[in-house]
C-alpha cells in the first residue's frame, strides 16, 4: 500500500517529463498544491482563481510570492509523501547545504517529516548524505533543474525510509 | 445539573425589536447565582465584534467574503449575525458547510457566554477541521517580526507573520504560519500596483504556510533577520485563537497599503484573545514594528500591574548572511587569511592548492566556510546563477562531501536586540532653533517614521526616515524650515570578501534657504563605511540636484558615528560642497540622548553658508 502511495505522489509531483503534465512548471505545481486551491475555493471563474492564487504582500513585502502548504485542505500536499516531496522541492537549496556539511535543521526536519525515529536519525542522515554524494559527483549535476535534483533526492529519501 | 432558561428566539422580527432577556443559571456552581445577559448586550460585546472583524470606526464587518457572515445583514448588524449563529447552534451537523464546522471559535465563545458547553465540542461531521486540529497540535503561538529589506523599497519597513508552534524546539520548520497579503495579478505594472495598493484597489487574503517556506524566503533568500515573540497564553486562549484562524483562512478583505496591511490584520486576529486589544485605531499609517511596540507596551503594563506577562520569550532567527559572517569571524586568523586569499580569485582548480598544508580538521573547517559562502552567493544569484558560481559551488561540494560530516552547530551569531526594544518610530518634538537667517525661534518637529543613526534601532548606524517636518515659529506663525521626504543611509559593513563594499545614502528634501526661499533637493551618495571598535567611520561622494542654482552640485563628505554611552550617541560629519564659484565646507554635528524608548533630546548643528542649530525635546510614539 505504501509503495502505491509513493508511486502516486511521485507521479503527481514529478511527472515533468511525461505526457499531459510535461509542460507543468514549478509555479504551477505549487499553485496546484497550495494557495491556489485554498484561496480560490468558491471562486467559479477560472481566470479570477488564477489571479488570487498569486499572493504577494505588496505593502511590506513586494516579491515574496506566497505558496501555501494548503494545510486546511485534506486533499493537498500537506501530508505523507506529498508533504515530503513538497518540502524537498521548496527547500532544496537549504537541504543541499545541510547534506554537504552533514548537519543542519533542514536535514533534521527531513528526518522528522519522513517519520524516522529520533534514535535512527544520525544513521538516516549518514545514508542520505552518502547517496546524495554519489549523485552530486556527476559533472552534470549543476546542469539539472531544481525539480530534477529534488526528484533525485526524493527518490533517495523514499528508498531509505 | 445545569438549569438553562435560554431558548434561541424563534421570531426574527421580534428579535431585533425587543431585548430578549436571557437568564442563565450557573447551576453548576450554585453559589455563583443567576446572571442575566441580553442578546443585544451579547451582540455588541467587544469580543463578538472582534470575532466578526467589525471596524471600530465604521461599525461594519471588514470581510468581503460573503460566506463569512451567516446573516445577509451580518456585515452591518452584529445582532442579526448573532441570531443567525444561534439559530443553527442546535441543528444537526451533517456536512462540512454547517456553521458549527466553519465558525468553531464563535460557538466556543457563545458556549461560555450562554452556558452551553456542548457547543465547544467539534462535531464529528467537521472532518476537515478535526483533521487540521489533529495535524497542528498546538504548543504555543508566536508573532514574527521580519526585518526591513533594503533590496526592495516596498519591504523596507519589515513584515509580520503569525506562527502556530507545533513543537517546543527550534526545529519547528513544519509549524503553521499565517500570512496576510494582497492578491496581486502577475506582471502588475509597478505604478498600478502602488496606486491600487494605496487606495484599496486590491483584495487581500489570509494564507497558511509551513514555517519553512517563510524561512526559505526571508532568512535565506533575502537574508533578513526574524524576531519571534512567543506569546504567554493559557492553553484555552491559544486554542481559541487557533479556532478563529480556521474561520478566517482563505477569507478576503480590502487591502490598504498604509493602514490595513499585514501587521494591522494580524493584530486584529490576535484581538480575539487580547484584552486590551493589540490593534489600535488606525492613523494615517501602520508599520509592522508598531504591532510589536504595542505588544511590548501591553507586556510591560501587565508586568507593572503584577499580572502574567504577555511575552514568554523573544527568539532571534539570524539571517543567512549573519550566520555566514559569524562563521567567517569564528575562523582562526590563519584560516581567515587563506579563505580571503582563495575568495579574492576563486577558481575550482585552486582548491587543492588552497587546502595543501592544512590539517584534515582545518581542511574541513575551511571547506565548510567556503562551501557555505559559495552557497550564499548561489542563492543571491538565483534563479540565474552564473556558470562560474555553479562550477565553483560544485567543485567545493564534491570536495566537502568526500570528508566526514561536521558536528552539529554549536555556535550561533549573537542575539540582536528586538525592534521593539528600540525607540518608537514616530516623533513629535518641540524646542528652539537658530535659523540660517540668524533669527532665533521656537521650533516644532514632526516625523512619521524614523530610525535614526543616533537613535536606538537595529540598523547598525544606518537610517530610514520618512516624512520629517521641521517648523519654526519666528513670529508665532509656523514657517516650514525643512521637509525630508525620505532619508536612507545604508552602511555596507559585512567583512565577507566579495560582498558589495558600497555604502549609499538617498535623501529627498525641501529646505528653506538663508534668503527665505525654498530649494528642492535630491542627494544620492556612494562610498565606504568601516567599523573601528565602537566607532563607525564613513566617507561618501554625494552628487545632488537642486531646484535653485547651481542645479548640480557635488559633495565629498565623511563622518564618524560614536556611541558615548548606550543612550548617548554623537554623529560628526563634514562635507565640502561645490557651489557656482568655489567649494564650501559644511560641518555638521548631532548629539542624541535617548533615556527611554519614548523620549529623546536632540541637539543639531549645521553650517551651510550660515550656521544653524536646533535643540529639540522629543517624544516617540
Amino acid at each position: 500500500m505504501r509503495k502505491i502511495l509513493l508511486a502516486t505522489s511521485l507521479a503527481s509531483l514529478f511527472a515533468f517529463s511525461s505526457g499531459a503534465q510535461a509542460d507543468r512548471n514549478f509555479g504551477e505545481i505549487y499553485t496546484d498544491c497550495g494557495l491556489g486551491a485554498l484561496i480560490a475555493q468558491g471562486i467559479n471563474d477560472e481566470g479570477t482563481a488564477d489571479i488570487v492564487a498569486i499572493v504577494t504582500n505588496i505593502t511590506w513585502d513586494l516579491g515574496t510570492t506566497a505558496v501555501s502548504s494548503n494545510i486546511t485542505s485534506p486533499n493537498s500536499c500537506a501530508r505523507g509523501d506529498a508533504k515530503t516531496a513538497a518540502y524537498i522541492l521548496k527547500s532544496y537549496a537549504q537541504l543541499e547545504k545541510d547534506l554537504v556539511l552533514g548537519n543542519g535543521r533542514y536535514l533534521d526536519a527531513l528526518a522528522e517529516v519522513t517519520e524516522v525515529a529520533p534514535m535512527d536519525r544520525p544513521e538516516f542522515a549518514k545514508t542520505i548524505r552518502a547517496e546524495f554524494a554519489k549523485q552530486a559527483a556527476s559533472p552534470d549535476y549543476e546542469m539539472l533543474s531544481r525539480q530534477k535534483k529534488a526528484e533525485q533526492l526524493y527518490n533517495i529519501v523514499i528508498s531509505r525510509s | 445539573m445545569a438549569a438553562l432558561s435560554f431558548r434561541a428566539p424563534s421570531c426574527r422580527g421580534l428579535f431585533l425589536l425587543t431585548f430578549i432577556v436571557v437568564s442563565l443559571f450557573r447551576s453548576a456552581n450554585a453559589a455563583t447565582g443567576p446572571s442575566v445577559i441580553s442578546i443585544e448586550q451579547l451582540a455588541h460585546h467587544p469580543k463578538w465584534l472582534r470575532l466578526l472583524h467589525y471596524d471600530v470606526d465604521t461599525h461594519q464587518g471588514t470581510f468581503l467574503s460573503e460566506d463569512f457572515y451567516l446573516s445577509q445583514q451580518g456585515k452591518s448588524n452584529p445582532a442579526a449575525e448573532l441570531k443567525a449563529t444561534l439559530d443553527t447552534a442546535n441543528t444537526a451537523v451533517t456536512t462540512e458547510s454547517h456553521p458549527r464546522c466553519r465558525f468553531p471559535a464563535r460557538y466556543t465563545w457563545l458556549a461560555d457566554q450562554l452556558q452551553q458547553p456542548q457547543w465547544k465540542t467539534i462535531p464529528s461531521a467537521c472532518r476537515k477541521l478535526r483533521e487540521w486540529l489533529r495535524e497542528n497540535p498546538l504548543h504555543s503561538i508566536s508573532l514574527l517580526m521580519v526585518s526591513g529589506y533594503m533590496g526592495n523599497p516596498a519591504s523596507m519597513f519589515g513584515h509580520s507573520i503569525l506562527k502556530l508552534n507545533t513543537s517546543n524546539n527550534n526545529h519547528d520548520l513544519f509549524s503553521t504560519t499565517i500570512n496576510y497579503g494582497a492578491l496581486v495579478p502577475p506582471e502588475e505594472p509597478i505604478i498600478v500596483y502602488i496606486f491600487k495598493g494605496l487606495f484599496g484597489g486590491y483584495q487581500a487574503g489570509y494564507s497558511d504556510r509551513y514555517f519553512y517556506t517563510q524561512d526559505v524566503v526571508y532568512t535565506n533568500t533575502e537574508a533578513r533577520d526574524i524576531w519571534e515573540y512567543e506569546l504567554n497564553l493559557k492553553p484555552d486562549q491559544a486554542k481559541f485563537l487557533q479556532l478563529h484562524i480556521w474561520e478566517i483562512i482563505g477569507k478576503k478583505k480590502q487591502y490598504f497599503f498604509l493602514t490595513r496591511n499585514c501587521a494591522y490584520e494580524l493584530a486584529r486576529i490576535a484581538d480575539v484573545i487580547m484584552d486590551p486589544p493589540l490593534s489600535q485605531p488606525a492613523r494615517a499609517w501602520y508599520v509592522p514594528v508598531e504591532l510589536f511596540d504595542r505588544l511590548h507596551d501591553l507586556d510591560q503594563s501587565a508586568s507593572d500591574n503584577q499580572h502574567s506577562t504577555l511575552i514568554k520569550q523573544v527568539r532571534y532567527h539570524p539571517s543567512a548572511e549573519r550566520k555566514l559572517i559569524h562563521e567567517y569571524e569564528s575562523l582562526n586568523a590563519k584560516l581567515r587569511k587563506v579563505a580571503k586569499q582563495f575568495l579574492s580569485h576563486p577558481q575550482s582548480n585552486q582548491i587543492n592548492a588552497t587546502l595543501a598544508g592544512l590539517t584534515p580538521a582545518e581542511q574541513q573547517t575551511l571547506l565548510d566556510f567556503l562551501f557555505s559562502y559559495q552557497h550564499f552567493i548561489f542563492i543571491k544569484e538565483s534563479p540565474d546563477p552564473s556558470q562560474e558560481t555553479l562550477s565553483l559551488k560544485h567543485a567545493l561540494m564534491v570536495k566537502r562531501l568526500a570528508l566526514p560530516p561536521s558536528p552539529a552547530e554549536d555556535s550561533k551569531p549573537p542575539n540582536r536586540p528586538a525592534p521593539s526594544a528600540g525607540q518608537r518610530s514616530s516623533i513629535i518634538g518641540a524646542g528652539v532653533m537658530r535659523e540660517r537667517s540668524g533669527e532665533i525661534a521656537a521650533s516644532i518637529n514632526l516625523t512619521a517614521f524614523a530610525q535614526e543613526p543616533t537613535g536606538r534601532n537595529p540598523l547598525d548606524g544606518g537610517e530610514l526616515t520618512v516624512l520629517d517636518l521641521h517648523l519654526s515659529l519666528p513670529t508665532g506663525k509656523p514657517v516650514v524650515q525643512k521637509i525630508d521626504y525620505l532619508r536612507i543611509f545604508h552602511h555596507a559593513l559585512s567583512p565577507l570578501p566579495m560582498t558589495s563594499p558600497w555604502s549609499w545614502r538617498l535623501q529627498l528634501r525641501t529646505q528653506r534657504e538663508a534668503d527665505k526661499k525654498y530649494d528642492h533637493q535630491l542627494y544620492l551618495g556612494l562610498g565606504r563605511s568601516r567599523k573601528l571598535d565602537k566607532a563607525l567611520l564613513y566617507g561618501l561622494l554625494t552628487p545632488s540636484i537642486h531646484s535653485r542654482t547651481p542645479f548640480f552640485r557635488l559633495r565629498p563628505e565623511g563622518g564618524i558615528l560614536y556611541p558615548l554611552r548606550n543612550n548617548l550617541r554623537l554623529n560628526l560629519g563634514v562635507g565640502v560642497e561645490s557651489t557656482a564659484k568655489n567649494w564650501q565646507t559644511t560641518p555638521t554635528a548631532t548629539l542624541q540622548y535617548s533615556p527611554s524608548r519614548k523620549f529623546s533630546v536632540l541637539l543639531e548643528y549645521r553650517k551651510e553658508v550660515a550656521p544653524s542649530w536646533q535643540l529639540t525635546l522629543r517624544t516617540h510614539w
